[in-house]
């Protein structure tokens, strides 16, 4: 992974002192609420229902052991010993007070950390597919591009101030697990006709309260060009987005409202007539810098492995864990591990600190030293030998991490809701407790099958509910909450938002009306093979439609 | 009101002419595109600048550059961060040379995001971004940048993006 | 409706209402009472000057009922905000 060398570090030191200078400044009244509010924001803080929240940047989602164990080390010290995994990869903490926060980004800092830009109208942390780096199915490794990215989007002079917050995503693969159709830029490795590899380039995506899919402007853009090309985007969005209104002012109101086409002819416009002013990436940058990201040197291990096989034979319980939770890796031998951060009625995405400590010795011993974080609120141990998976297992069940449902109906991606934030309308927490006990961990959740459920306790929509499979939107009517259900959502290459189904549901009556629809799935499916969105798209809404409401 | 350049308050040679106000025979006068638009005469012996809004594009007063000594971009809130790009447009696209001025909703923290767009002066309102420059307070917090910008700085010889102040 | 001045404590954040002698206290129970929305503008005004003084954020009225000795928030966001999330956090959720 990327380390940071003497200019990254002097860099991190200035920005925390620029920011202890301004809490100063802040808790002595030299700066109103209102000036300071953004420059708060700028380094992750908010200030939520209960108290401030911090917000750590984990640039596309990769961390090393020592960074989750100072992350723990934060939890303890200076929080209530846990944090939360947010769905854009970052971790929050909920409790901390406002003068710790310098203290805190001066320990981040030694070890190469910091909360620069996860909030604010800004560009925030770039993020990438989970499996980076080690996917069988990747072109190449976004990683390094996204790392490019993060540098020069720090601080930027041009851009700090834009109309709206500003993510963008960066995927390797075909198949999109960066959900980079829902991002104000995605880009995608491709490859052309002359065998090169550059970007596809998606702009104008996002959820929020008006959900819409991005369009692509590019089909293929040379990696030279990668900083000239997001610049040209950002400065006609900084020019032209609507500062009228904070629900108009992201990207994707301006490319709907001037359409996809007169967008790509402006940027292509401002990208032609500043393009040789533009930094431009050399190769030999670019080389380095995915030098940082080779996947590690792996021992040769065997194919098969016996001790994988001899314990997977005798012990169901592994069995399901390995169906579930591990895919193959690039690397033969190997398998990338996804730990569930959805255990049976808990809270989605939250780790305590002897979790994270956990979860941090395991990958020092077995997964290379580094940690992935999903945008599923899971963390991902990526290049684990098969021969070590039967002990990871066992550590993983001794830290209560080893819920053997990744994919399915109670891996749930789940805001803080109003359990914690300001912003929030209804509770999201609560609601997929009860769904995930409804559902359970046996072989009813099984046979369901891959079944993404999505919750956001507000419009403004971090839980992505637009793009889940059944999405849960929590909302207040008459001072009591509300949620309103979509079908048939997806983040992924087939991006899709999801279709309103009606009414929404009481607290009360949720989680029996997400029965009723997965219950509906399992009469239409044409077989175990056929998953919930696959079903839904063959059949379309009415049967659900007619389960929720038409029943007495 | 008080002027920053090169690092301290200075005397204003510039005034900003009423929309209807006669142009002078003499001076530096700052006034808006619309105003200076109408002017039938010039007079040759006046120092020109003119005040863009930020909703105005460059594009439309680059003929008119060649007879200007100074713009200044508003600002009516210091979140509006169109002027930032307004900036660098002129400065990188259109080679002005003249004084850009930052002027309306100036605070401290912005100054140094400013200057890197090619702001070399400003117009400060706030009294506390005032005394605070005048006690010394520097708000150049940054000598290291992940961008080139405009201003005192170098090329660290890394990564391409990658400047270092050298004032 | 009865009223309550809360407000979150500049340093930690931390909920805060305003209580006797102008103390900003951590417990609902503590705050002072207004009697309605009229006799709450002492309070916010109160709350101004706490926030001019650097001691809090973003004051707001807090409509409370109290019922058999009980005092609690109306909305459900003030609930919260007064009990904690309402579900188990932290090393109390016990995977």
């Amino acid at each position: 992974m990327y380390r940071y060398d003497e200019f990254d570090a002097a860099f991190v030191a200035e920005r925390v002192a620029q920011f202890r200078d301004q809490v100063a400044r802040r808790l002595k009244g030299e700066l109103t609420e209102e000036q300071f509010r953004p420059l708060r924001l700028m380094n992750g803080v908010y200030l939520q229902l209960h108290a401030y929240m911090l917000r750590i940047s984990i640039p596309y989602g990769t961390l090393s052991s020592r960074q989750l164990r100072m992350l723990a080390h934060i939890a303890r010290r200076y929080d209530k010993g846990y944090g939360h995994f947010t769905t854009r990869q970052n971790i929050q903490f909920h409790w901390p007070a406002l003068a710790d926060v310098p203290d805190i980004l001066a320990e981040l800092a030694t070890v190469e950390m910091h909360a620069i830009q996860t909030s604010g109208n800004d560009l925030r942390n770039v993020t990438a597919d989970q499996f980076a780096g080690a996917a069988a199915d990747e072109i190449e490794d976004p990683r390094p591009y996204c790392e490019i990215l993060r540098q020069w989007l720090a601080l930027h002079p041009e851009f700090s101030f834009l109309p709206r917050k500003f993510k963008i995503a960066v995927t390797g693969a075909a198949r999109d697990r960066a959900a980079i159709q829902v991002h104000d830029i995605g880009y995608q490795i491709v490859r052309n006709a002359q065998g090169e590899t550059g970007f596809a380039c998606y702009v104008g995506g996002g959820l929020g309260r008006t959900p819409m899919i991005a369009h692509k402007i590019r089909d293929f853009l040379p990696k030279a060009d990668l900083l000239a090309y997001t610049s040209a985007i950002m400065r006609i969005y900084n020019l032209e987005g609507r500062r009228d209104n904070k629900f108009k002012a992201r990207i994707k109101i301006l490319v709907h409202e001037k359409g996809a086409a007169a967008i790509r002819a402006e940027v292509e416009e401002e990208f032609a007539r500043d393009r040789d002013r533009a930094v431009r990436l050399p190769q030999t940058e670019i080389d380095r810098m995915a030098a940082y990201f080779a996947v590690p040197g792996l021992p040769e291990r065997p194919v098969r492995s016996s001790a994988f096989e001899a314990r997977r034979a005798k012990d169901p319980n592994f069995a399901r864990f390995v169906d579930q939770n591990v895919i193959a890796h690039r690397m033969p031998g190997h398998a990338i591990v996804t730990v569930s951060l959805k255990p049976i009625g808990g809270t989605p995405g939250d780790v305590t600190a002897e979790q994270m400590d956990g979860v941090a010795d395991l990958a020092e011993a077995y997964s290379q030293d580094e940690v992935r974080v999903a945008h599923e609120q899971n963390l991902v141990l990526a290049h684990v030998a098969l021969d070590d998976l039967p002990t990871v297992f066992d550590r993983l069940i001794a830290l209560g991490l080893a819920t053997a449902n990744v994919g399915l109906v109670t891996d749930i991606i789940a805001c803080p809701g109003l359990d914690y934030c300001g912003l929030a309308t209804a509770r999201s927490i609560p609601i997929a407790q009860r769904i995930s006990e409804r559902f359970g961990n046996g072989a009813r959740a099984r046979d369901i099958g891959e079944l993404k459920i999505n919750i956001s306790g507000c419009i403004n929509a971090c839980g992505h509910h637009h793009v889940g499979h059944i999405g849960i939107l929590g909302l207040e009517k008459s001072g009591v909450e509300s949620y309103q259900i979509t079908l048939g959502g997806s983040a992924d290459e087939n991006c899709a938002l999801g279709d309103l189904a009606g009414p929404g549901f009481s607290s009360d009556k949720i989680v029996d009306a997400i029965e009723t629809i997965v219950e509906t799935y399992l009469k239409v499916r044409a077989g175990k093979d056929e998953d919930f969105l696959a079903a839904y798209r063959r059949v379309g809404m009415a049967p659900f439609k007619e389960a929720l409401y038409e029943r007495v | 009101m008080a002027l920053l350049k090169g690092g301290r308050f200075v005397p204003d040679p510039w005034r900003h002419l009423h929309d209807l106000e006669a142009l002078p025979a003499e001076g530096h006068v700052i006034l808006d595109v619309e105003h200076w638009r109408s002017a039938a005469q010039r007079p040759t012996n006046v120092a020109y600048g003119l005040s863009l809004a930020p909703s105005q594009p460059v594009a439309a007063i680059a003929a008119d550059l060649p007879f200007l000594s100074l713009i200044a971009i508003q600002f009516p809130k210091f979140t509006d961060g169109r002027g930032y790009s307004l900036a660098r447009q002129l400065r990188q696209r259109y080679h002005f040379a003249g004084e850009l001025r930052a002027t309306g909703d100036i605070l401290f923290d912005q100054l140094q995001f400013l200057a890197r767009c090619g702001f070399d002066a400003f117009e400060i309102n706030d009294p506390i971004t005032i005394r605070l420059l005048k006690e010394g307070h520097n708000p150049d917090a940054m000598q290291l940048f992940y961008q080139p910008g405009d201003g005192p700085e170098k090329d660290v010889g890394t990564s391409p993006w990658r400047r270092r102040s050298i004032s | 409706m009865l009223q309550v001045v809360s407000a979150n404590r500049l340093r930690d954040g931390i909920v805060v209402y305003l209580g006797p002698r102008d103390h900003w206290v951590e417990r609902l129970e503590a705050a002072t009472i207004f009697a309605n929305e009229a006799e709450c503008e002492a309070g916010l005004e109160k709350g101004r000057a706490a926030v001019a003084a650097n001691l809090i954020v973003d004051p707001f009225a807090v409509a409370v009922v109290e019922e058999a000795g009980a005092r609690r928030a109306v909305s459900l966001r003030d609930a919260i905000r007064a009990l904690g999330p309402s579900i188990a956090y932290g090393t109390a959720e016990r995977r």
